[in-house]
């Protein structure tokens, strides 16, 4: 007979299988309903909508780890062990189904004959994946951590355990090899083969397998037991639920403050003080994490020396909710408020994090809520507040200076200002910094000027206010909801087919945010418009070429939040020779934010080093003469470090000056 | 014990509109809250943490046209009420507008008696828009009260305050009794500007406005003449100093600033 021997030498005690199984499967379930209990405080409920697309996330983010081999060395690593395990956990499956339910009840065996000898090569495979994988993550651990990785004897621990059961794994194929399938099974059974050799001439071999049997048996029952209690959890509440669960809507959306007036009224703040005034998706995060410290090592803020790790407070309120304390407002007693607010909203984090966590949302509830009580939070981000209350606009500038402005742009002829009943095909929301910072008022010049040679019907807001996003990565959610309700109403009085921005803060805002609120615009970023223009032959280039090194530098809002990376990079490569365009160290997705965002261009925590420093030094080692920039948060935060050497531009005005060369 | 607070709406020195030929256009330069009024609410805030009691916020709308202006004094007075204040009364009547210190200061001693006449009555050194530091002295004349001025430190105990004015060059130390106008300087305490989220808040507490007939006041008669405020264009030096550390560059301000004759030595 081909096929599985059943409790080979150990007969007499096959119930304590079922025993400890019970046993186990008892703390396992414990653990589970723990975790609800955790996660699910209010009475709220798990959200099963969009059930096609939470599925869909699962297997691509959780079965498939789409992103755990974003770095490719931990990845295959990962990959080893989990394809192994999970190999070897479906192997053990269809064992105990032969033996508890086919062959008990029905006589039938599940693999016999040609089906087992592949079903032992599987095994066999799948061990070896996992003890590779597993030597690998030693060898990771001992030699090749990344910079801000936890490293702890239980996580050394954890991988002996897993070796252990592997071993002891092996060992029991092997005696059971020699005991029954010396003979037949050839190299569909390689590994135990080798090992039944080293047995041959063991006496006592009976001895051997019951031990061996008991330690591998209980050792593997009981970890599955205690996932909930172990950094194993992972694997259900990241990959699995954190995974299906994940927000249905785009991460630079940010979640939704619903019925912000009535928040008001009874007297209470949006966003959060304590636990309990997190979301349960939150909560679930942090029970998620398991500690890769991706994350932290690409978060700017902590490069830069800055308190906040991602990763430490994920782990922080994780161990919030182990300590109880839902009720207690955690900053600054328990959290310091410099973590929260050194976050600059890049979302290097949640881009990076395997397990679909929102770092950015759980700070951005926290500065809600810091902002509504007016207490722990920056002085000049309670300006910031005041000024768009007062100027509509977070600088404090007067709005003078922007009819001013307008009115000069209309004079000379690059753009007309918007009427009510005319009809537009772009209308350009030129934005608070391109308005009223001198220099990035050179980006809407330079922007109108090409448009208006690609002959472009456009127009200007007679009024424009802040877009709100300033507010929202402040945390002032009132603020934001007002402005969008005065921008809606204004735009709803024009008639455009899209609106341009030169501001990946603006775009990101009315593309994502602005339609949860129930504003609706076609929003287009003045990179996108502009290499449509050359592509259409409406802008042309042939012949203008910059004599200079450029590299470019990916706005987070534009690039890593908005997937846009190469309608830059094409206009750029039309106005220099391909081989004096060069990518600086962090580019595209792993860009590294100018520490602008999130508030940080109208303040500084002043710890650590600049991380406009940090970035502006990234294109000084390229050798570049000039800094390409989409952003005019960017060209604010790089051009005050760039010095004699570089000069920082708006995609916008090198185009512009290349068209003016060409003449 | 209650706290009384003057609140004034300023013209907003950031926003001043101007004619062509340099006359402030008032109408169309909004209304601010008055700096050091700021620091008033706050200060009083502080004492009533200590004491307890209410703190009422009086103001009085100095500028025209009411219609426009009305609104942004509004909006002046839910500051002050974000900022502690528990309940505010107004005086909004064309016949005063624009309104001088000396008809502000009588006006206000009645709406200050009429409703709360609180004991402690605490104000802004001077307001941003006309800097004449005569309100909290006429007031006190007009209430009887005592008053100090330029206070950079207010200490309650039992029935005596004790008071450290700031005077430029030197510090004094003032004792005065209840009841009492005190001005208070801009070191006084560092205010936090409001959010928009606790000025909506502010809506709930009490806001009267009342007109010079619920005062059983007659117009008097006393107003600022519009065309002797005038702009003033002053073009600054501009001198950026530079210099690697942050000692050097105070020597170098310093040495500036005594050229200059700012800083006597």
């Amino acid at each position: 007979m081909i096929g599985i021997e059943h409790f080979l030498y150990v007969e007499d005690i096959e119930i304590l299988v079922y025993i400890f199984t019970v046993i186990s499967g008892a703390i396992f379930i414990y653990g589970l309903y723990r975790s609800y209990r955790r996660w699910f405080r209010k009475g709220e409920k798990p959200s099963f909508d969009n059930f096609w697309t939470r599925l869909y996330n699962l297997v691509k983010y959780g079965l498939l780890q789409r992103k755990v081999v974003y770095r490719p060395f931990e990845g295959s690593m990962h990959l080893l062990i989990y394809i192994g395990f999970i190999i070897l956990f479906i192997g053990t499956l269809i064992r105990a189904f032969e033996a508890d339910i086919t062959l008990k009840f029905l006589g039938y065996r599940v693999v016999s004959g040609s089906s087992y000898l592949i079903y032992k090569l599987f095994l066999n495979i799948g061990g070896l994946l996992a003890i590779i994988g597993i030597i690998i993550a030693f060898i990771r651990r001992i030699f090749l951590k990344s910079e801000n990785l936890p490293d702890t004897l239980s996580d050394y621990l954890l991988l002996l355990l897993l070796l252990i059961i592997l071993i002891t794994g092996f060992v029991l194929d092997g005696i059971s090899t020699l005991a029954y399938r010396y003979e037949w099974v050839n190299n569909y059974d390689f590994i135990g083969l080798y090992i039944a050799d080293l047995f041959k001439n063991v006496e006592n071999i009976e001895i051997i397998y019951r031990v061996t049997w008991l330690i591998h048996m209980a050792l593997a029952i009981f970890s599955v037991g205690f996932i909930p209690y172990t950094k194993l959890y992972h694997i259900i509440v990241g990959g699995i639920l954190n995974t299906f669960f994940s927000r249905n809507y785009h991460p630079a959306a940010f979640k939704k403050i619903e019925n912000i007036d009535e928040i008001i009224e009874k007297g209470e703040t949006p966003g959060a003080l304590t636990l309990n005034d997190l979301s349960w998706k939150e909560r679930m995060d942090y029970d998620a994490c398991i500690k890769c410290a991706r994350c932290t090592d690409n978060c700017p803020a902590a490069s830069s020396g800055k308190p906040l790790s991602p990763m430490d407070l994920m782990l922080k309120m994780r161990s919030f909710i182990d300590q109880g304390i839902y009720n207690k407002e955690l900053i600054p007693d328990y959290l310091d408020k410099d973590i929260i607010w050194s976050c600059v909203t890049c979302g290097a984090c949640v881009y990076q994090c395997p397990l679909l966590i929102h770092h950015v949302e759980t700070i951005l509830d926290f500065r809600r809520g810091l902002i509504g009580k007016g207490e722990n939070v920056p002085e000049e981000l309670l300006e910031v507040s005041y000024n768009l209350m007062r100027y509509g606009n977070p600088m404090g500038n007067d709005p003078i200076n922007r009819e001013e402005f307008i009115k000069e742009l209309v004079d000379e002829g690059l753009v007309e200002i918007a009427e009510e009943g005319s009809e537009y095909d772009y209308i350009y929301w030129i934005g608070c910094q391109s308005t009223y910072d001198p220099a990035d008022k050179e980006i809407a010049r330079s922007l109108l000027k090409i448009l208006k040679k690609a002959g472009l019907k456009i127009a200007v807001l007679p009024e424009e206010n802040c877009c709100g996003e300033p507010a929202r990565r402040i945390g002032d959610e009132l603020m934001f909801s007002e402005l969008v309700k005065m921008n809606g109403e204004i735009l709803s009085k024009y008639k455009f087919k899209r609106l341009v921005v030169n501001c990946p803060h603006g775009y990101n805002i009315f593309k994502h945010e602005y339609p949860l609120y129930g504003v609706k615009i076609e929003v287009i970023h003045h990179t996108q418009l502009l290499n449509e223009l050359i592509r259409k032959g409406l802008v042309k280039l042939d012949g203008g070429k910059i004599d200079k090194k450029i590299t470019y530098h990916d706005p987070c809002y534009l690039g890593r939040w908005n997937n846009i990376f190469d309608e830059p990079r094409n206009i750029l490569k039309e106005v220099v020779k391909n081989e004096y365009l060069v990518e600086m160290r962090h580019n595209r997705e792993r860009s590294f934010c100018c520490g602008g965002g999130g508030g940080h261009l109208f303040f500084d925590i002043k710890i650590g080093e600049r991380i406009s420093k940090i970035r502006m030094n990234e294109a000084l080692e390229t050798g570049a003469s000039i800094l390409a920039v989409a952003c005019p948060y960017c060209k604010i935060m790089l051009h005050s470090e760039a010095g004699e050497k570089i000069k920082v531009m708006d995609i916008s005005e090198i185009l512009a000056e290349a068209l003016t060369e060409k003449k | 014990m209650d706290i009384g607070v003057l609140v004034k709406a300023s013209l907003d020195g950031n926003m001043i509109r101007a004619d062509p030929d340099g006359r402030i256009n008032i109408e169309n330069t909004p209304l601010l809250i008055s700096e050091y009024d700021r620091n008033a609410v706050v200060e009083a805030a502080r004492i009533k943490s200590e004491v307890g009691g209410k703190i009422y916020v009086y103001t009085l709308l100095t500028w025209g046209p009411t219609k426009k202006k009305k609104k942004e004094l509004e909006n002046v007075v839910r500051e002050a009420l974000a900022l502690g204040g528990d309940e505010a009364y107004a005086v909004v009547d064309d016949r005063v507008i624009p309104c001088d210190v000396t008809s502000t200061a009588y006006i206000l001693s009645n709406l200050i008696k009429k409703f709360g006449n609180p004991e402690l009555i605490l104000a802004g050194e001077a307001s941003m828009d006309m800097l004449s530091s005569q309100m909290p002295i006429r007031l006190a004349r007009h209430l009887g009260y005592n008053v100090v001025t330029f206070a950079r430190k207010i200490e309650l105990s039992d029935n005596k305050i004790r008071v450290t004015r700031d005077l430029e060059d030197k510090l004094e130390v003032v004792e005065t009794s209840l009841p009492a106008v005190i001005s208070v300087t801009g070191e006084i305490n560092r205010p936090k500007l409001p959010t928009l989220l606790q000025i909506r808040k502010a809506f709930a507490k009490p806001f009267k406005v009342v007109g010079l007939d619920e005062l059983e006041l007659e117009d008097t008669g006393r107003k600022i003449s519009y065309s002797d405020l005038r702009l003033i264009t002053i073009t600054r030096k501009n001198v950026i100093i530079e210099a690697d550390k942050l000692e050097d560059i105070a020597d170098i301000l310093i040495d500036k600033l005594i050229e200059e004759g700012v800083v006597r030595v």
